[in-house]
């Protein structure tokens, strides 16, 4: 089993992307908390008190990029169609695709609305923080 | 891995009762031989010893067996199983003191839709079958099938008519019916496959009361005729 | 409070079971899927034992008049809260005055048969005799005893904090699927009766598929297939049953006792399903088939300790995610 604590960096990255501010992770080793735009640096952007996540790059804007590590599921697994398929339109906030992360399923969700161009990341397969996963033509 | 019946396999003291699983709930234990008040004695003393064995969440008696429920299900069944057997072995007979309950009953009519069954089956008129079911004074065996249901003893042989072939959907609370050779009020409308030859007004079951079930094993019942309708 | 708006049959107010009151004839009653209660508990960060609505007939509609953490759970259904989509197995959160309406899944076979739908704080109806669960016959726990209607007005009760909205669970039916030639496979111990059938219906038993007939419900599931046939005609006398028996009436065809079944029976026991298969039976739909397998007790303890493993991982890994406040 891996500590909770190994998962620090995806769970701080999603942490960010869901816009919750502060969250608390307690391990058999300790507990560290993580908390969004009101720690020390004050900087605005994700700290966590053990390591923090950097992006690896700027996210392009409409596009879906991978919250933290987990396996990418565009579908819901207990449903065979797709959360979002090419040229729907979306909703800023829209439930684009599922990152499972041992026992749970972390909802993904869009940035800001536009049209899904196409679904990037393949089913399953290992995401990283910031691979992008969705292709998005943002809305003017 | 055991064979088909993993519990018989284990257990090899007493081949002749019947001890048997009901999943991984609960284990079922069948008293060898006929039905009988002393019988039914030692399967309550049984009952008093197994629920306090720490595994066991309850031991609930029914007609010549009990049914032990676990907490959690033993990892190791043999051990169980053996002290069951033993402590079945050693059971003396528990002679509970309960009280009777009497229940004015009207036989027939409406309230006894199946009269007509019985008196087909039995050859007896209504008058004759309202009498002789009246007669006894009914020992409480076991609670069981809805809440407050006692299943009783003792019914008299001659008013023996089997269950329905097709169960009723809907009988109500009250209803005092004949199914083989026992016999029993209902304590709430439901199904039931058995005849119902009378009614009584009791009610056997009230959850914000302490016991909830108006009898329990050791009560006795007497039936009393408050009518016969034809 | 929530307010019912639309309720189909048969939504009932359920909790893990009333456990401890078979001496009076009381049922179990509680949610037939288990696991998936205890999922949406753990979702909205409630204790193992507060009471959820289980859904069997869909649409349900409900309005949250103050706002509220809530997940669904179960079979799957089409869940939107003001006309927005909601994840299956996932925490959302509701503003005061929201409406959720559960609809038949736009899937013509959709995972399941029963949903269930947590709130924060847990349906807070009195406890009677140790369970909010309803059991029907008898009138007994729930709201007033039986099934929930359009208007009816459930208490909640104190919510606690819980995961943030949009952290979900993977079902048990992804983390433990069990299917034999993509039939859902139960795994059954055999019963007191078991030696007393021909060889047979033994053989059919266990190797022909069972049809889920209409006649099935809380309180047992009714199944069609080959008929099976015991060595002499069974009289027995009444005894305690639980949940999973599998009974043989003389017709031959089984049924298997569910959560509001009699907790007592005369019918000859062919064998139980196993208490960690329960939930997969509880889902199975009305028309669908299911395949027994036959087990042993340690088999089926692994079976139990696989399932509690999974509400455990479930348990740890969400409490990992503990927000001291949700933007």
């Amino acid at each position: 089993m891996t500590s909770p604590l190994a998962r620090i960096p995806e769970l701080a990255a999603w942490l960010a992307a869901s816009g919750i501010d502060e969250l608390e992770l307690r391990g058999p080793e300790g507990q560290v908390r993580l908390a969004r735009g009101i720690g020390p640096s004050g900087s605005g952007g994700s700290t966590a008190a053990a390591a923090g996540p950097s992006p690896r790059a700027e996210p392009a804007p409409g596009t879906v990029r991978s919250p933290g590590v987990g396996h990418f599921l565009p579908a819901h697994p207990l449903r065979a169609e797709s959360l979002v398929v090419p040229g729907e339109r979306i909703a800023a906030g829209q439930p684009v695709g599922l990152l499972r992360v041992g026992a749970l399923l972390l909802t993904v969700t869009a940035p800001r609305a536009g049209t899904v161009i196409r679904v990037v990341a393949p089913e399953g397969a290992l995401v990283g923080y910031g691979d992008p996963l969705i292709d998005v033509r943002p809305e003017e | 891995m055991n064979g088909r019946n993993p519990i018989l396999a284990e257990a090899p003291t007493e081949p002749m009762t019947g001890i048997s699983l009901l999943g991984t709930t609960a284990l079922l234990f069948e008293a060898p031989g006929e039905t009988s008040l002393a019988v039914q004695r030692r399967i309550w003393s049984l009952a008093r010893e197994a629920e306090t064995w720490p595994e066991v969440r309850e031991a609930v008696p029914g007609v010549n067996n009990l049914l032990v429920t676990w907490r959690e299900p033993p990892r190791r069944l043999a051990a169980i199983v053996e002290r069951l057997a033993a402590a079945w072995e050693t059971a003396s007979p528990l002679a509970l003191e309960g009280r009777t309950v009497e229940l004015p009953v009207v036989y027939g009519g409406e309230g006894g839709l199946h009269m007509a069954d019985v008196v087909a089956h039995t050859g007896l008129s209504p008058e004759a079958i309202a009498e002789i079911h009246a007669a006894p004074v009914y020992p409480v065996y076991a609670l069981g099938s809805h809440p407050g249901y006692c299943y009783l003893g003792g019914m008299d042989p001659r008013i023996a008519t089997p269950r329905r072939k097709v169960p009723v959907l809907r009988i109500p609370g009250g209803a005092v019916s004949i199914g083989g050779a026992q016999t029993g009020v209902s304590a709430s409308p439901g199904p039931s496959g058995w005849n119902t030859i009378g009614s009584t007004d009791m009610i056997f079951f009230d959850a914000a009361r302490t016991p909830p079930a108006l009898l329990q094993p050791g009560d006795s019942i007497r039936f009393r005729i408050a009518g016969v309708v034809r | 409070m929530i307010r019912l708006l639309a309720c189909g049959a048969l939504a009932t107010v359920q909790d893990r079971g009333r456990l401890g009151a078979l001496r009076w004839g009381v049922g179990t009653a509680g949610a037939m899927d288990a696991p998936a209660l205890a999922a949406g508990n753990l979702l909205v960060g409630n204790a193992d034992e507060a009471a959820g609505i289980e859904v069997q007939v869909l649409p349900l509609e409900i309005r949250f008049e103050a706002a509220a953490a809530f997940a669904v759970t179960g079979a799957d259904c089409t869940a939107t809260l003001d006309g927005v989509l909601v994840l299956p197995w996932t925490a959302a959160r509701a503003r005061a005055g929201a409406t959720l309406r559960l609809d038949r899944p736009a899937a013509f076979r959709a995972w399941g048969a029963r949903s269930y739908l947590c709130v924060a704080g847990g349906i807070d109806v009195p406890m009677v005799l140790g369970s909010r669960a309803t059991q029907l016959r008898g009138a007994i726990g729930g709201l007033e005893g039986r099934a929930l209607r359009a208007g009816d007005a459930l208490p909640v009760g104190r919510a606690a904090e819980g995961p943030p909205p949009g952290t979900g669970l993977v079902p048990p039916a992804i983390a433990l699927p069990r299917a034999v030639d993509g039939v859902p496979a139960l795994r059954v111990l055999p019963a007191a009766e078991y030696d007393r059938y021909t060889t047979d219906s033994l053989a059919a038993f266990w190797g022909e598929p069972w049809r889920i007939t209409p006649q099935s419900d809380r309180y047992g599931f009714r199944l069609a297939g080959p008929t099976l046939v015991p060595l002499r005609p069974l009289e027995l006398r009444s005894h305690g049953i639980v949940p999973g028996v599998i009974q043989v009436p003389h017709g031959g065809q089984p049924i298997i006792q569910m959560c509001d079944a009699q907790p007592s029976g005369g019918y000859p026991k062919i064998g139980t399903v196993i208490e960690a298969d329960l939930w997969r039976l509880a889902q199975a739909p009305i028309g669908s088939r299911i395949r027994f397998v036959e087990t042993g007790w340690d088999e089926a303890l692994a079976a139990r300790d696989a399932l509690d493993g999974w509400l455990a991982a479930a348990r740890r890994d969400l409490s990992c995610l503990s927000p001291r406040s949700a933007a």
